[in-house]
């Protein structure tokens, strides 16, 4: 089985550009295959690389604070360009000020994100959830 | 010393020039031009071979962009990415593209396609590895439609076979992918097909092969051979610097840009596909007589502008319009018909230059203020040439104050260039002799454009 496809980027007016390159090179050592699309990203720009790339998941950074209204409508418009299936992540400081984080995951959790990560997070598991919820997912599309 | 003849089949005119080549040093002898006969294109060609004399021993070239030039409908995945790898890469080989379709084709599509088939079909979609569900619906969906067009497969590697399996009954080429990675586009595999299956299958239907068969020259799309000429001068003649290169015809306007490929930095971000040093593009409602009244619409509030400033109705320019519409070869009488024309030339000037070049925003962050730039930044561009039927004839046309640049999203258009002429129109046919002496060709060109006074640009 090939190795799986990711788009990464960070979303919206942010120019954060060296986690975004750090998360390349991790992800790469990772064995998979990095679509990084890099800073100031839009939505529409992250679902059309994934299109064209056939990704199997969307990575989105967002280290400004602004990532809730960048996020807004996310899985909404892959729904709505045909990746209804995709598996999105988010990460990075969310939101602006002091927030729970439990909150915080709550709230991309119901925007369509599949798994929330807040700057505290180990990337190695987030490696090990990433290549298992794809399995998954391809699990489910062969059956 | 040897006698050289090259000769452009346009849609209108054909043109030929005679020249002579001593010790790598090209001169011109004659030249003649006749209007094209669509239904016998020997005929005219032979004409202007006659009008050169061509009784003496000769070496010939010919291009051609007769009978709608060379007509592509190109396939691909999403519109940002593919399909304009796709588009790039057929306008680079000097096609007309067609149709453009992205995501699924559909029955609507297929009928279209049946309907009015263009010379080739450019089937993409995919980066290598990536999507394939949508290439092979589409080879589906064109392989049912039992068209006879020949198709090149330029997308995802990955399924070549497969993609060759469900098209086992159409004429099928397969190239390298126009857009193996985001990063990167491929077109030049593309290119050379297309102009391996022009050569081979399409000649006949435009009536070419005869003059094959008389000449044992092979033509060249005219826009084709023109990028790979200015190609040479950029890369021969580094000294004569980044140029821009405009071909106003009657239907379509073509620009060409030779440098101006910008790439990100610390305060601008660059988006969208890389972009080619040599680039080609053109617009088919941009021309001074089939496509005039296309401009007066795209470039209304320009147009209306100008005509305010002139002191002319609307209305009197509208009955120019009627007018040169039915007659294509009209050239303006009066002197209100000579200020129409250069309020046309301006508005066919302006927005196809406008097209081809990138913009720039600015965008305020919390980390301060970005320039968001796409595509070619031709600002330092240091001269700009203008070419074709009314830009070769008036000398005193200038372009410059009629590129202005629009506030929000600016227009990444040369600021300051010099204005240079190719007043006998001889770029066409330098261009196909520089297939086989590109460095009499190159030199010959520079040294046939004439500086037009200066000018600044007023506003920006």
């Amino acid at each position: 089985m090939k190795n799986p496809t990711i788009v990464l980027g960070v979303i919206g007016a942010d120019c954060h550009s060296v986690g975004n390159k750090i998360l390349e090179k991790f992800f790469e050592g990772k064995a998979f295959i990095v679509v990084n699309l890099g800073v100031m990203v839009k939505q529409h720009e992250f679902i059309d690389a994934a299109i064209e790339t056939g990704a199997d998941a969307i990575l989105v950074s967002s280290l400004y604070g602004h990532g809730e209204i960048d996020c807004l409508g996310f899985r909404e418009n892959c729904i709505e360009r045909g990746l209804e299936n995709i598996i999105l992540y988010v990460g990075g400081n969310l939101v602006v000020g002091k927030c729970e984080r439990q909150l915080i995951k709550e709230k991309f959790t119901q925007m369509g994100f599949n798994r929330v990560f807040t700057p505290d997070c180990d990337l190695e598991e987030v490696a090990t959830l990433l290549k298992k919820d794809i399995g998954a997912a391809k699990a489910v599309k062969t059956s | 010393m040897k006698n050289i003849i090259s000769i452009d089949i346009g849609s209108t005119y054909t043109k030929g020039a005679l020249f002579s080549l001593v010790e790598n040093t090209l001169s011109l002898e004659k030249s003649a031009s006749v209007p094209t006969t669509p239904d016998n294109l020997l005929s005219c060609f032979d004409e202007v071979l006659e009008r050169l004399s061509a009784k003496k021993k000769h070496e010939l070239f010919f291009s051609s962009s007769a009978k709608g030039g060379l007509k592509i409908a190109a396939i691909g995945l999403v519109p940002e990415l593919t399909l304009s790898a796709a588009k790039e890469a057929a306008i680079s080989a000097g096609a007309r593209v067609s149709e453009l379709y992205s995501y699924k084709l559909c029955e609507n599509d297929i009928s279209a396609l049946s309907k009015n088939p263009p010379d080739i079909i450019l089937l993409s979609g995919g980066t290598d590895g990536g999507s394939e569900t949508y290439n092979l619906h589409n080879a589906a969906m064109l392989a049912k439609a039992d068209i006879k067009t020949p198709v090149i497969y330029a997308g995802n590697r990955c399924i070549s076979s497969e993609i060759e399996r469900i098209l086992s009954g159409t004429e099928l080429y397969i190239v390298e992918n126009v857009l193996p990675g985001l990063e990167m586009t491929s077109p030049e595999p593309t290119r050379e097909k297309i102009r391996e299956v022009f050569l081979s299958k399409i000649t006949a239907g435009k009536g070419l092969d005869k003059i094959v068969e008389k000449t044992s020259a092979e033509p060249w799309p005219t826009p084709y051979s023109m990028l790979e000429y200015l190609k040479e001068i950029y890369e021969f003649r580094p000294d004569f610097g980044d140029f821009c290169l405009v071909d106003m015809g009657g239907a379509t306007t073509d620009v060409y840009s030779c440098g101006g490929v910008s790439s990100s930095s610390s305060t601008v971000i660059q988006k969208g596909l890389p972009e080619p040093q040599v680039k080609r593009s053109v617009e088919g409602d941009m021309g001074m007589r089939k496509s005039a009244s296309a401009v007066f619409e795209n470039m209304n509030a320009e147009i209306s502008e100008s005509l305010k400033q002139a002191n002319l109705p609307v209305s009197l320019f509208e009955k120019y319009l009627r007018k040169i519409d039915g007659d294509s070869s009209y050239l303006p009488q009066t002197e209100n018909e000579h200020v129409f024309e250069k309020i046309l030339a301006e508005a066919c000037f302006s927005g196809s230059m406008k097209r081809h070049a990138g913009t720039e925003e600015e965008i305020y962050t919390p980390q301060g203020k970005f320039m968001l730039r796409k595509g070619k930044d031709l600002r330092e561009t240091g001269k700009l040439i203008g070419t074709g039927g009314y830009l070769a004839k008036m000398k005193s046309f200038s372009p410059l104050d009629c590129m202005k640049a629009t506030e929000k999203k600016s227009s990444l258009i040369p600021l300051a260039p010099d204005y240079y002429v190719d007043e006998k129109y001889l770029f066409p046919l330098l261009a196909n002799i520089s297939f086989k002496y590109p460095e009499a060709a190159v030199n010959k060109g520079i040294e046939v454009l004439s500086k037009a006074k200066q000018q600044v640009l007023k506003c920006h």
